[in-house]
C-alpha cells in the first residue's frame, strides 16, 4: 500500500504543480460560478453538509436577481463559454423556474450544469432542462437500495436515483457521472456496488467521503476509519487501472501517495481561486460547502466583480492555515492546509486525509 | 524554470493529465519562442465536490424560444489558439526546441566570449541582439583601452 510516502517522481511533480498553480491563484480566472439557487429539498439526507429541508428558512433567489450579477458583473469581464455555471441546492429540481434560468443562461453563452438526487427529475423534464442548455449533470448515488434509502431516509429514492441515471443516458453526448458518498456500510460491499454501476452502464462515476460538517457531523455511523479510508484508496486506485469504470475521489483532500492516482489531477482547492459561489441569501463565497463565516461580501451590497478581483484574500493565501496541526507538517506546501470546506468557524482543520493514510 | 520546461517535465514525470488544469496561458509569455505549448482540447479543470463534470464541448445548446442565441457559442480562446491535447510526443519536441535554442545560444557565446545574462536559458538570439552585445565589447573594450593608457 502506498498511504502517506512520497516517492520521488511524485515529490518532483508535485513541486512542479505547485509552482504552476501559483500562476493559477495569481490569475484567479473565474471557471466556475455556483449559483445556490435554493435550500429547499424533497429529502433529508443523514450527511448533507447543508442541513437543507423541504421548508428552508431561506427562500430561493430570485431568477432576476441572479441574472442580475451575471449581466451586470460577470458577463463584462469573463469570456462566457469558458465558465461553466452550476445550479446548486438544496435540491435545484425543486424550482420551477430552472428552464428557464437554463434558458437565460445558456442564451448568454454559458455552460450549466446541476446536481440532483433525482427524485424529481421525470424523463419529459429531463428533456425540457436540455432543451434549456443543460450540459451537464451529476446524480447522487450512494449505494445499494438499503444503504441509499437509510441515507436519504426515503424508500423510493435508490429506485428515483437509479431511474434518473437512466433517463439521463439516453440523452447522448449529455456529460454526467453519478456521485457515490462512501459510508462504513457500503465498504464491504464497494466491488459489488462498482460491477453494478458498471452492469447499469454507466461511464463515470464519483466518489466522495463524509467530512464533519452539517448533519454529518453528528453521525458517527456515517464516517470512515483510517482503515476503511485506505482500503477506499486502494480500491479506486485498483478500479482506476481496470479501466472498466472512470472514477474519481473527489477534490478533497491531499492523498500522500495516491496522489494523481485516485483522482486525474494533482490535489488543489480551487475555491476561490476559480471557483466561486452566489449563496442563496446572495453571500459571496468560494465553494458552496465552505462554511459561512468565509463569505467575501454580498451581492446585495457589493458588486460581485469587485469582491472576486480584491477580495478572497483567505483563499489565495493559505499561509494563514500554517498552525495546529498544520504548522510542523512536511507536506504543507502540497497540501496548503486542505480544502477551504475542511476549516471550521475559527479556522481549524476539521478533517486531515492525509493523516487517515496511517 | 520557465512554465513550459515544468509543464513538459511534468509530462515526462507521468503527470501530463494533472498538468492540463493549469496550463491555460503557457504560451503567453514565449513571444519569442518557435514553439507553442497548446493544450486545452480537453478542459481537465477539477471535478468539484459538489460539481458537475465539464461537458463535451460537441454538445450543442438548443435554446427553444425566439430570444438571440448564445452571445458566443463555442468562443475561440483569446489569443485565438486551437486547443491541442498535451502529449509525451509534443513534450519531448517542445524539449528538443528548447535544447536546440540553447544550443544555438551557447554556440553564439562561445564565438563572441559575452556572458549571458541571468535566466534566460532559451532566448532566440537575433542579428539585432549579438549587433547589441557587439556594441557593448567594442565599448567595453575601448573603455578598458582608455583606462590602461591613463
Amino acid at each position: 500500500m502506498k498511504g502517506k510516502r512520497l516517492g520521488l517522481r511524485k515529490r518532483i511533480g508535485l513541486k512542479l504543480f505547485n509552482e504552476l498553480y501559483d500562476g493559477v491563484v495569481e490569475r484567479h480566472e473565474l471557471r466556475t460560478l455556483f449559483w445556490e439557487c435554493t435550500l429547499r429539498c424533497n429529502l433529508r439526507c443523514r450527511h448533507c453538509g447543508s442541513d437543507c429541508r423541504t421548508d428552508a428558512a431561506e427562500s430561493d433567489m430570485p431568477l432576476e436577481d441572479f441574472l442580475h450579477v451575471l449581466d451586470r458583473e460577470v458577463t463584462p469581464h469573463v469570456d462566457p463559454s469558458r465558465v461553466l455555471i452550476i445550479f446548486s441546492g438544496g435540491e435545484v429540481l425543486v424550482r420551477h423556474d430552472l428552464e428557464e434560468a437554463g434558458r437565460e443562461v445558456t442564451r448568454r453563452g454559458y455552460m450549466w450544469g446541476m446536481v440532483t438526487n433525482g427524485m424529481g427529475l421525470t424523463r419529459e423534464r429531463l428533456r425540457s432542462l436540455v432543451a434549456a442548455g443543460l450540459r451537464s449533470v451529476s446524480v447522487s448515488f450512494d449505494g445499494f437500495s438499503d444503504i441509499h434509502n437509510h441515507i436519504r431516509q426515503s424508500p423510493l429514492s435508490f429506485e428515483r436515483a437509479r431511474a434518473a441515471v437512466g433517463y439521463i443516458r439516453e440523452i447522448e453526448d449529455l456529460t454526467y457521472d453519478v456521485i457515490t458518498c462512501v459510508t462504513p456500510s457500503l465498504m464491504p460491499r464497494l466491488e459489488e456496488w462498482r460491477d453494478y454501476l458498471i452492469a447499469e452502464g454507466i461511464t463515470h462515476w464519483r466518489i466522495f467521503s463524509i467530512f464533519p460538517a452539517g448533519r454529518a457531523k453528528k453521525d458517527e455511523s456515517l464516517h470512515l476509519n483510517a482503515e476503511q479510508f485506505r482500503t477506499l484508496m486502494e480500491f479506486i486506485r485498483r478500479t482506476r487501472r481496470e479501466g472498466r469504470i472512470k472514477l474519481n475521489y473527489a477534490c478533497e483532500g491531499f492523498l500522500g501517495g495516491y496522489e494523481a492516482e485516485v483522482r486525474d489531477h494533482f490535489y488543489m482547492c480551487n475555491a476561490g481561486v476559480s471557483v466561486a459561489s452566489i449563496r442563496v441569501n446572495g453571500d459571496i463565497s468560494g465553494c458552496t460547502s465552505v462554511r459561512g463565516n468565509y463569505t467575501q461580501g454580498n451581492i446585495y451590497r457589493d458588486s460581485f466583480w469587485d469582491v472576486w478581483q480584491n477580495r478572497f484574500e483567505p483563499f489565495r493565501n493559505r499561509e494563514w492555515t500554517r498552525e495546529g496541526e498544520c504548522k510542523d507538517c512536511r507536506v504543507w506546501e502540497f497540501c496548503r492546509g486542505g480544502g477551504m470546506h475542511l476549516r471550521d468557524d475559527e479556522g481549524q482543520l476539521m478533517y486531515c486525509h492525509y493523516n487517515m493514510l496511517k | 524554470m520557465n512554465v513550459r520546461w515544468k509543464i513538459a517535465l511534468l509530462t515526462l514525470l507521468g503527470f501530463s493529465t494533472a498538468a492540463c488544469c493549469s496550463t491555460k496561458k503557457a504560451s503567453k509569455k514565449q513571444d519569442k519562442a518557435e514553439t507553442n505549448i497548446e493544450v486545452e482540447g480537453v478542459d481537465n479543470r477539477i471535478m468539484l465536490m459538489y460539481g458537475v463534470p465539464m461537458p463535451d464541448g460537441s454538445f450543442p445548446t438548443p435554446v427553444d424560444d425566439n430570444s438571440p442565441q448564445p452571445l458566443r457559442p463555442g468562443a475561440p480562446f483569446p489569443d485565438g489558439r486551437r486547443a491541442v491535447v498535451m502529449t509525451e510526443e509534443r513534450a519531448l519536441e517542445i524539449l528538443e526546441s528548447v535544447k536546440a535554442e540553447d544550443a544555438a545560444a551557447e554556440l553564439i557565446r562561445e564565438v563572441d566570449g559575452v556572458p549571458f545574462p541571468d535566466g534566460r536559458v532559451a532566448i532566440v538570439m537575433t542579428e539585432e541582439r549579438a549587433a547589441e552585445i557587439m556594441k557593448a565589447i567594442e565599448e567595453e573594450e575601448k573603455a578598458r583601452a582608455e583606462k590602461e593608457q591613463q
